[in-house]
C-alpha cells in the first residue's frame, strides 16, 4: 500500500461518516416501525359471513348496554344476536360457535341461542348437542323460567320429530322437576304414544333436518317411521332394507323394520329379523320391546309376550297397544278377571285419548277432568300434573312459560 | 224346490193379507248354481262384450277380476247435487253430507233412489230452495225426477234415512233423518207419499244421522233406531276462529261437542211408535253416532244393534238375557221392550287393534270370509286406517285390518260411505269406500288433500284385499268429497252398480261394466210371519265347498239404507242351494234356483220373476 492511498482514504472519511448516520438511522426507524407492528394489538379474526362493519356495530351496542368496551368474545357474542334478529342464521350460528362455553358471561347463552339457530338450520344433532351443552351447564339455573322453558320446548321439537320419545322422555321429566312444565309438556311426557305423532307436520320437519344431515340414522329411521305410518309400507321397507344393510345390529332400525312388516303382515320377515335381535334389554326402545311382544303372541308364548308388553308400560304406562296386548295375552293366558281388568284400563286410555285434546292451558276444567280420567286409568303421577295444572291456571289465569317456539308437531 | 220347517219360536201371526200383498218383484237370474271359488283364468269366451276383462295377477294362484264401473252422465237423468249451508265459517254440520236410499217405492221392479238435501241454516230460515229428491228408475239406467209427483216433500237439513214397510202394507216407507225434526214418510202405494210425523212420534228433534227399521222386539213389525250425533246448536252454532285459515276459521274438533243418546221408537201396531230409549237402556251412554247396523251378528235370532261413534268407543248393543225370558211374557197391549245392554268393548268392536277410539262414519256389513258369520268394517280418518273386525261367532269380533291389506290405502283419506258387495262376481264380497275430507285444511300445509280418491279393494278369498282403484274407472281416477254409498243392481244385468254422494260436487251413479263369465241371483224376501220385508232375515247359499250368508240388513254404510234383496253370485249352469232364516227362526230351504231374480215368500213359495 503506498501513501497515496493512506491519503485518499482519509480524504474520503466525512462522507462516509454521514452517510452511516443517515443509515444508522434509517435502521433504526426500521427497528422502531417493525417492533411496532409487531407489538401492537392484532385485529380480531371474524367469522367469514360477519364483516368488520357488523363487527363494529356490535362492540357500539356491547358498550350502550354494558357501559364499557367489550372484548371480542363479548362482540361475536352480540354479533350473534343482532344476527338472530335479522334471523340472518348462519351467522349467528357462526358467532356463536365462536364464544367458548366457559366464556363467564355469555358462554351459556351462547351455547343455547346456537343450539335454536342450528335448529332454524335443520341441523339436528348438532342443536341438539348445543342443547345438551347448555343444560349440562351448572349456570343453566340462572335462567329464568320463561327461558329454558323455551328452552325445553326447541329441544323436545328436535326429538319429537325424530320420534325419539325416549330421550324425550329424559328431558320432559327434567322440565317437570324444573318446575316450568306446560301443559303440552304434560301431555307429552305421559301420553307419548297416545298423541297423534304421525302428523304431516312432523313429517315434513323430520325431512328438512333430514336433508341437512342425510346420514344421520335417528332421522333416516324416524322417515322410515312415517312412512310406516302413512301406509307406505312398501317405501318404507325399502328404506328400512338399505338401512340394515349398512347397519345390520343397529336397533333403532331393527325395530323400525319390526314394526313395519307388523304393518304389513309379514310375519315371515319379521322371525328373521327376531333372529338379529340381541338380548331383551331394559334400556332399549319401547318400541322394541313392544314388537318383542307382539313376536311372542305370534308364537304362542303368552306368558313372554305378556312380560314384554308389562315392560313397556312401565316405561310408558298410556302406551295403548300394549296394553291391549296384554288384554289379548291375558285372555289367552284364561285370566279373564285380569283381561276384564286389563280391558277397562285400555277403554280408560281410549277415552284419555280424546280428552287429552280438549286440554288446553286455559281450561281448567277440561285438565281436572283429564286428571279424573288418569287416575282412574291408574296414571296417578298424571293426574297429579294436570290437577296441578288446573290449580295454577285458577290461580294464574295468565298463561306461560311458552317462548318463541317453533311450531311442533 | 221349497221346503220349510217350523221354528219353535212362534209369535203373533200378521195376517195372511201380507201374503196377497206380495211384491211382482223383477229378478233376472243369470246363471244357475253357486259357485264359492274364484274363476279362473279361462281361455273361453267370457260373457258377451267387446270388453276384455282385466285380471290382475294377485298373491293366491288365480287371477282376479277387476271390476270396471262407468260413470253416467247427464244424459241418465239422474242429477243431483247437494246444498249444505257451506258458508266459510266451517261449522261441523257443514261436514257429513247427505244419505241414500234404495228402494223400489212404486212396485215396478225397479230400485229408485232417494236423495237426502240440506238447506240454508238455521232452520227458523225455513229455507225450501232445496228439497230432498226421489228418482224413479225408468230402467236401462235412466232416471226421472219423481220428487214432486210422488209429493214427497222433503225440506230442511236432511241427513241420512231408513227404508221399510212399517205399517206391512207392502210398501216401503221412508224416515228422514235430520238437523232438526225428523220425518216419517207413508208410502201410499200409489207412487206417492204422506208425510205422517206428528201421529206418528216419530220427530226426534236432535241432529240424527243414521237410522234404521228393524224388528226389534221380534213382533213382526219394523221399529225405528234412530242414531243421534252431537248438541250442536241452529241457531248459534260452535264456530273456532283460526286467523290463519283463509275464512278466519277452522272446523271444530267433534270432541269438543257432547254426545246425545240415541232413540229407540217401538212400532205400536197402531200405526204409530212409542219412544222406549230409557226402557230399553241404550239411554245414557250419549254417543257421537254416525254409522249404523242392525243384523243378528251371532245367529241367535235376536238383532244386535251396532253403532259407529265418531272419536268415542263404538257401541254393540246386544238383548240381555233376564229381558229374553220376559220376551214371551208380552201382550197385545203390553209389547216386550227388549233390555240392551252395551257390550263393545267385550267383544272387541270398541277400538281398534291398538285401542284407539277411531272417528268411524261410514259400516260395510256382510261375511267377507265366508266363515259363516257376518264381519264389520268401518271407515275412518285421515291418518288413521279403516278398520275390518272379523267375526269369529259368538259375538266374538278380532281386529284383522292388518292381515287383510285394508289398512294401508285408507291412511292417506278419510272415509265416510262404505259397502260390501260383489263387485266382480266371483263370489266374494268386495268393498268400496267414498272418501273426501271434512275441512279444506290445505292452507296448513300439511298435506292432507280435502278432495281424495275413492277406493275400491278386492277380495282375493285368501283373506286379503288388493286396491283396485286404478283400473276400475275414471270415477276412481278422480278426487271428491265422498260422503254416503249406495249399491244395488239398477239395470238387472246381473251386476252391482253404485250410487254416491258428495259435497260440493254433483252425485253419481256407477254402472257396473266388469266383464266376467259368472253371473248373480238376486233374491227378494216376503216376510209373513215375519215383518213383511227382508230385514232380518239371513239367506245361506250354500256351495259345493263353501257357504256364503248374506245378510239382509236395511241399514248399513253411512246414513244410507237399502230395500233391495240380497245378491249372490253363481255360474251360468250351477244352481242354488239356497236356505232362508226369518227373523223369527223359521227355516225355509230352496232348492236348485236357477240364475236370475226370484222373491222367496216366506212359508210358501219361491216365484222366479222374468225380466
Amino acid at each position: 500500500m503506498s501513501n497515496d492511498n493512506i491519503t485518499e482514504a482519509a480524504t474520503v472519511n466525512p462522507m462516509p461518516t454521514r452517510s452511516t448516520a443517515i443509515g444508522l438511522v434509517l435502521f433504526l426507524m426500521a427497528i422502531a416501525v417493525g417492533g411496532f407492528i409487531l407489538l401492537r394489538p392484532q385485529p380480531p379474526l371474524l367469522p367469514a359471513s360477519l364483516s368488520s362493519s357488523d363487527y363494529s356495530a356490535a362492540q357500539r351496542r356491547y358498550v350502550e348496554l354494558f357501559g364499557i368496551l367489550p372484548e371480542h368474545l363479548d362482540s361475536l357474542a352480540i354479533a350473534g344476536e343482532i344476527a338472530v334478529s335479522e334471523k340472518n342464521w348462519e351467522q349467528a350460528a357462526a358467532c356463536f360457535r365462536e364464544v367458548p362455553t366457559n366464556h363467564p358471561r355469555f358462554g351459556a347463552s351462547a351455547r343455547l341461542q346456537e343450539a335454536q339457530v342450528l335448529v332454524r338450520l335443520n341441523r339436528a344433532a348438532d342443536a341438539e348437542r348445543a342443547f345438551q351443552t347448555f343444560f349440562a351447564l351448572p349456570e343453566h339455573r340462572r335462567f329464568n323460567a320463561v327461558t329454558l322453558a323455551g328452552a325445553g320446548k326447541w329441544l323436545n321439537f328436535v326429538l319429537s320429530a325424530q320420534l325419539r320419545f325416549e330421550d324425550r322422555k329424559r328431558w320432559l321429566v327434567y322440565v317437570h322437576e324444573l318446575g316450568i312444565a306446560d301443559v303440552l309438556d304434560s301431555k307429552q311426557l305421559h301420553f307419548p304414544n297416545l298423541l297423534i305423532w304421525n302428523s304431516p307436520l312432523g313429517r315434513k320437519r323430520c325431512n328438512e333436518f333430514l336433508a341437512a344431515d342425510p346420514g344421520n340414522i335417528d332421522l333416516q329411521v324416524a322417515s322410515a317411521r312415517y312412512l310406516t305410518a302413512e301406509g307406505k309400507l312398501e317405501a318404507a321397507r325399502e328404506s328400512l332394507m338399505k338401512l340394515s344393510e349398512r347397519h345390520p345390529r343397529d336397533q333403532r332400525i331393527l325395530a323400525a323394520t319390526l314394526e313395519c312388516d307388523f304393518e304389513r303382515n309379514d310375519w315371515l320377515h319379521m322371525e328373521d329379523v327376531e333372529h338379529s335381535l340381541p338380548q331383551f334389554d331394559k334400556a332399549e326402545s319401547w318400541l322394541l320391546t313392544r314388537m318383542r311382544g307382539e313376536l311372542a303372541m305370534h308364537h304362542k308364548d303368552w306368558s313372554r309376550a305378556l312380560e314384554y308388553f308389562q315392560q313397556v308400560l312401565l316405561e310408558d304406562p298410556a302406551n295403548s297397544w300394549s296394553q291391549m296386548g296384554i288384554v289379548r295375552a291375558l285372555g289367552e293366558l284364561g285370566r279373564a278377571d285380569e283381561q276384564k281388568s286389563a280391558r277397562a284400563k285400555s277403554a280408560a286410555l281410549a277415552k284419555i285419548r280424546v280428552s287429552v285434546v280438549k286440554v288446553t292451558d286455559r281450561d281448567p276444567g277440561a285438565a281436572n277432568a283429564l286428571a279424573d280420567l288418569c287416575n282412574a286409568a291408574g296414571l296417578i303421577r298424571a293426574a297429579q300434573d294436570f290437577r296441578q295444572h288446573a290449580r295454577h291456571m285458577e290461580n294464574s289465569p295468565v298463561n306461560s312459560t311458552q317462548r318463541d317456539s317453533p311450531e311442533l308437531p | 224346490m221349497m221346503r220349510t220347517s217350523q221354528s219353535n219360536d212362534s209369535a203373533t201371526l200378521p195376517s195372511m193379507m201380507r201374503a196377497l200383498g206380495v211384491i211382482a218383484a223383477i229378478v233376472t237370474l243369470t246363471a244357475g248354481g253357486c259357485g264359492d271359488s274364484k274363476p279362473e283364468p279361462s281361455s273361453s269366451a267370457p260373457v258377451a262384450s267387446s270388453n276384455t276383462a282385466t285380471l290382475v295377477e294377485t298373491r293366491s294362484t288365480s287371477k282376479t277380476i277387476v271390476p270396471k264401473f262407468r260413470m253416467l252422465g247427464k244424459e241418465s237423468g239422474f242429477e243431483f247435487e247437494r246444498h249444505d249451508d257451506i258458508n266459510g265459517q266451517r261449522r261441523l254440520i257443514e261436514a257429513n253430507g247427505g244419505g241414500i236410499a234404495v228402494f223400489d217405492f212404486d212396485h215396478d221392479g225397479w230400485t229408485d233412489i232417494f236423495m237426502t238435501n240440506g238447506c240454508k241454516l238455521p232452520l227458523s230460515l225455513n229455507d225450501r230452495t232445496t228439497p230432498s229428491e226421489l228418482f224413479r228408475n225408468q230402467s236401462e239406467m235412466r232416471f226421472e225426477r219423481a220428487t214432486s209427483g210422488s209429493r214427497l216433500n222433503q225440506f230442511g237439513y236432511a241427513t241420512g234415512c231408513a227404508v221399510g214397510d212399517y205399517d206391512s202394507d207392502g210398501f216401503d216407507d221412508l224416515y228422514v233423518a235430520a238437523f232438526g225434526p225428523n220425518t216419517l214418510w207413508r208410502n201410499n202405494g200409489d207412487g206417492s207419499f204422506t208425510e205422517i210425523t206428528h201421529e206418528t212420534s216419530t220427530a226426534v228433534p236432535q241432529w240424527s244421522t243414521s237410522t234404521a227399521f228393524a224388528d226389534l222386539n221380534l213382533d213382526g213389525l219394523l221399529d225405528l233406531y234412530v242414531v243421534n250425533y252431537v248438541d250442536e246448536s241452529d241457531e248459534h252454532p260452535r264456530r273456532c276462529p283460526n286467523p290463519a285459515s283463509p275464512d278466519g276459521f277452522e272446523q271444530c274438533p267433534p270432541a269438543l261437542f257432547e254426545g246425545v243418546d240415541d232413540v229407540v221408537l217401538l212400532n205400536d201396531g197402531q200405526g204409530g211408535f212409542l219412544d222406549v230409549t230409557e226402557r230399553t237402556k241404550v239411554a245414557g251412554l250419549k254417543g257421537k253416532g254416525l254409522g249404523l247396523v242392525i243384523a243378528d251378528m251371532d245367529h241367535d235370532l235376536f238383532p244386535e244393534i251396532y253403532v259407529a261413534n265418531d272419536g268415542e268407543a263404538n257401541f254393540l248393543f246386544v238383548v240381555n238375557q233376564e229381558s229374553r225370558a220376559l220376551r214371551h211374557s208380552a201382550t197385545d197391549t203390553e209389547p216386550w221392550v227388549p233390555v240392551f245392554e252395551e257390550r263393545a268393548a267385550a267383544s272387541g268392536l270398541a277400538f281398534n287393534e291398538a285401542g284407539f277410539a277411531q272417528a268411524s262414519m261410514g259400516i260395510a256389513f256382510g261375511d267377507v270370509d265366508r266363515n259363516g258369520w257376518p264381519d264389520l268394517f268401518v271407515t275412518n280418518f285421515f291418518g288413521d286406517t279403516n278398520t275390518l273386525y272379523l267375526n269369529r261367532g259368538k259375538l266374538a269380533f278380532e281386529d284383522a285390518t292388518r292381515a287383510s291389506g285394508l289398512g294401508a290405502p285408507s291412511r292417506d283419506r278419510l272415509g265416510f260411505g262404505t259397502m260390501f258387495f260383489d263387485a266382480n262376481n266371483d263370489g266374494w264380497l268386495d268393498v268400496m269406500v267414498a272418501n273426501g275430507h271434512v275441512d279444506d285444511r290445505e292452507w296448513q300445509d300439511r298435506n292432507e288433500p280435502y278432495r281424495q280418491r275413492p277406493l275400491l279393494q278386492v277380495n282375493q278369498g285368501d283373506g286379503t284385499f288388493i286396491d283396485v282403484s286404478d283400473l276400475a274407472g275414471e270415477y276412481f281416477q278422480q278426487t271428491w268429497l265422498g260422503r254416503a254409498l249406495a249399491v244395488s243392481d239398477f239395470d238387472h244385468d246381473g251386476r252391482q252398480d253404485v250410487v254416491v254422494s258428495h259435497q260440493k260436487s254433483g252425485a253419481v251413479i256407477l254402472k257396473n261394466e266388469t266383464q266376467t263369465r259368472d253371473h248373480s241371483a238376486h233374491i227378494t224376501l216376503v216376510g209373513v210371519k215375519s215383518v213383511r220385508s227382508e230385514i232380518g232375515s239371513r239367506i245361506d247359499v250354500i256351495g259345493t265347498r263353501r257357504t256364503a250368508i248374506r245378510h239382509s240388513v236395511a241399514s248399513a254404510g253411512f246414513q244410507t239404507s237399502h230395500s233391495v234383496g240380497v245378491t249372490v253370485n253363481c255360474r251360468l249352469d250351477e244352481r242354488l242351494s239356497v236356505r232362508v232364516t226369518w227373523p223369527f227362526g223359521n227355516i225355509q230351504d230352496n232348492e236348485r234356483l236357477s240364475p236370475g231374480r226370484w222373491v222367496i215368500i216366506e212359508g210358501t213359495e219361491t216365484v222366479s220373476i222374468p225380466r
